[in-house]
């Protein structure tokens, strides 16, 4: 057996360069009452992804500001509309909720295509084909199935959302393939789901066992209402202590389906003959995750440039390409071609619909 | 002049090693052999993209493709000087620390500034823009969102129906004789816990009097010169003019946090517990004292009856709770308030109220 070539993927971001970009975008959006944040966006990514490297070469992001802002202000809108529908009636927010659920695979394809058609590596734009249908099943069908199976086809549902956002991406006009089977999403669900019954038994008997000894005898002064009883101060610290293992239970499975499903995802994606080896580890993101939540709050919010670059530069150390790579393979269109796709997304959707 | 670059021609992902020449003749050009085929293109047809970070520096061509390079000054050195030149800046503010900090503080006094004086100046152009039954319907909503059971502001009042038609009678006595009454619609609520003694303007000419107010009042007179107060504050649509400011701050706030939720079940508690700028408690004072003038009414009325709720309120709060803890927040809170108050010292507004001679002969 012979070993395949791999190469890695070098993320040279720095903490100090970046916290400047950020710190400006941060004032100039302020500043310009938000209007500023889409130029924001555009250079912040523009920096990540030229930063992020294959063979020294980057990739690019090509966004027109003008459509981040007019998507931002359409979403803006949208929750102005909805958190004063309330007080119209009180069955509208659920009205929306109901629209949003509907427009939401939509959405997805809208975003997906945005985001990749203004993605480049080597001058080779990235883009997106999933269509509209099968957006439906991924999105509308199979959300509405995991919950009548009470959370049973869960994994199942990730697993055709995978399908379907990485397997119809293209590189030019190569396709990603991702042949992970139903069967080992079921695997990794399991696992996380034992993993976090464990942490929960772990972390609930003790508490238990300690409210019973201790509580009745102690008497912590907290900042509560007046006449609170020791009955309501108990009740507080049960809050408290609810509030901290509820957050902890969800960064560890975020964590764990970041990592294994990350790994799993991409370990069975190839792209020609090019495939992956990603590597993350559960417990690297947990800690990354954890200590960034802190650092950025004991710094009200400066950590957030640092926290962002080590979260990348771990990310891309965990992924390699494996096999020969041969750009010459990977074609795209003529800039023409491209030119008339942009101008029929120019005419009504040239509108940047997705988060972040 | 010639630079090392990698090429992308746009149409595979193959990297080019090439060496690029930048001819200076009239007409600045970039030149370059790829694949044994020669390429110029004249720089102001290229897109040459703003510099950040120690990235490489792009060149987009019009065809495509696309001059990857760490330096390219020698293209910089040939455009027109003006290029670009807000990215420049950026670039330059984005690296020098003391830029950043300038930044900062120019961003924290334009926003103090904003909120201070910019909202105010908005709001008064939106009042003037509204039509009033916008507004009619604003203030019935507030009510009705006051009213509700959860929020804990009001409930019904308890007062004797020929003890209100009393007042309400009472009061269009008074405009009957002041003549200059604006518009308005008396309600009567209990203000409970939370509100205690006092009475409200709200938005759509809708004026709120506690059954706390009116048993602390010793006659009707000085619930009217109470009212007279308000009556003030509705001519001059303050409560629509302040509920808009507040949603205006709150937009701004929204649109900076992120947090839009707050902003709109928070209405109806920051319409009762704000507080009017000075010059609107004054406007309304002014108001107040023209109309009990002119109406025949003492205006002395006025002052004992703010005297007397003044204590009512602040006799309320220490009663309020026992928890020491929050009684030491109260006391730091009280404190920080007087420092901060938006209303007149009370001993300077009852004055002109205590001065004020009778027009009326009897
Ligand atoms: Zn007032």
């Amino acid at each position: 057996m012979n070993t395949a070539k791999t190469t890695p993927i070098n993320f040279n971001g720095s903490t100090s360069e970046y916290f400047g970009i950020w710190i400006v975008n941060v004032l100039l959006s302020l500043l310009t009452l938000g209007i500023y944040s889409a130029w924001a966006k555009v250079r912040k990514k523009k920096y990540f992804y030229n930063n992020t490297l294959i063979d020294n070469i980057g990739f690019d992001y090509h966004a027109n500001p003008i459509a981040i802002l007019k998507g931002r202000a359409i979403a803006f809108g949208f929750f102005i509309a909805y958190a004063f529908s309330q007080h119209l009636h009180p069955f509208l927010p659920l009205v929306f909720m109901i629209l949003f659920f509907i427009a939401l695979p939509w959405l997805v394809v809208r975003a997906s295509i945005f985001n990749a058609r203004n993605t480049s590596h080597r001058g080779l734009r990235f883009n997106f084909i999933g269509k509209i249908n099968e957006a439906v099943w991924t999105f509308f069908v199979m959300p509405i199935v995991s919950m009548l199976t009470l959370g049973l086809g869960v994994p199942f549902s990730s697993h055709q959302k995978s399908k379907f956002l990485v397997g119809k991406h293209t590189f030019g006009n190569t396709p990603f393939n991702m042949t992970a089977t139903v069967k080992q999403f079921y695997k990794e669900y399991m696992l996380c789901s034992a993993g976090i019954l464990a942490t929960l038994l772990c972390l609930l008997v003790p508490l238990f066992i300690l409210s019973k000894e201790f509580f009745p005898h102690v008497n912590i002064p907290l900042p509560s209402m007046p006449h609170a009883s020791e009955k309501d101060q108990f009740a507080a610290l049960i809050g408290i202590a609810v509030a901290f293992i509820y957050l902890l239970l969800f960064l560890i499975f975020s964590s764990y389906l970041q990592a294994r499903i990350g790994n799993l995802v991409w370990n069975s994606t190839t792209l020609n003959e090019l495939s992956f080896k990603s590597s993350l580890r559960v417990r690297d993101l947990l800690w990354i995750y954890i200590s960034n939540l802190l650092a950025i709050a004991f710094t009200f919010g400066l950590a957030t440039p640092w926290a962002q670059i080590r979260t990348a530069k771990y990310r891309a150390s965990k992924l390699q390409l494996v096999g020969n790579i041969d750009f010459e393979q990977f074609v795209g269109n003529k800039k023409a071609d491209l030119k008339a796709m942009g101008e029929e997304m120019a005419d009504m959707f040239d509108v940047d619909l997705s988060f972040g | 002049m010639s630079f090392a670059a990698h090429y992308f021609n746009g149409i595979n992902a193959q990297a080019k090693s090439v060496f690029v020449d930048v001819t200076t003749d009239s007409e600045p050009s970039l030149t370059f052999t790829v694949d044994g085929e020669a390429r110029s293109y004249p720089v102001h047809n290229l897109k040459i993209q703003a510099k950040l970070g120690k990235i490489k520096r792009i060149i987009e061509c019009p065809d495509g493709g696309r001059i990857e390079a760490h330096d390219i000054s020698e293209v910089e050195a040939v455009l027109p000087s003006k290029n670009g030149l807000f990215w420049t800046f950026i670039h330059y503010i984005e690296n020098h620390l003391a830029w950043v900090v300038t930044l900062f503080a120019v961003t924290v006094l334009t926003g103090g500034l904003f909120l201070q004086y910019g909202i105010p100046k908005l709001a008064e152009y939106v009042v003037r823009m509204t039509p009033a039954n916008m507004e009619d319907q604003l203030g019935e909503q507030i009510l009705n969102s006051l009213d509700h059971p959860q929020m804990g502001y009001f409930s019904a009042s308890k007062l004797q129906t020929i003890r209100q038609q009393q007042i309400t009678g009472a009061l269009n006595n008074f405009c009957q004789a002041f003549q200059d009454c604006p518009q308005h619609r008396l309600e009567f609520r209990v203000g409970g816990n939370l509100i205690g003694a006092n009475a409200f303007a709200l938005p759509g000419h809708i004026m709120v009097v506690t059954d706390e107010l009116v048993a602390l009042a010793k006659n009707n007179t000085e619930i009217i010169a109470v009212l007279a107060h308000e009556l003030g504050h509705v001519q001059q649509r303050h409560p629509f003019r302040q509920s808009l400011q507040s949603l205006l701050s709150g937009l701004v706030l929204a649109v900076i946090t992120g947090d839009v939720n707050s902003l709109a079940s928070g209405l109806g508690g920051v319409l009762i517990q704000m507080h009017y700028s000075q010059d609107h408690e004054t406007e309304a004072d002014i108001f107040a004292l023209n109309a009990l003038q002119k109406a025949c009414l003492p205006p002395k009325a006025f002052a004992e009856m703010l005297l007397r709720l003044q204590q009512s309120q602040a006799g309320n709060k220490k009663n309020q709770n026992n928890n020491p803890v929050l009684q030491q927040w109260e006391h730091v809170t009280d404190k920080l308030s007087k420092l901060f108050s938006t209303h007149p010292n009370t001993a300077l507004r009852i004055k002109p109220f205590l001065e004020a001679e009778s027009l009326c002969s009897h």
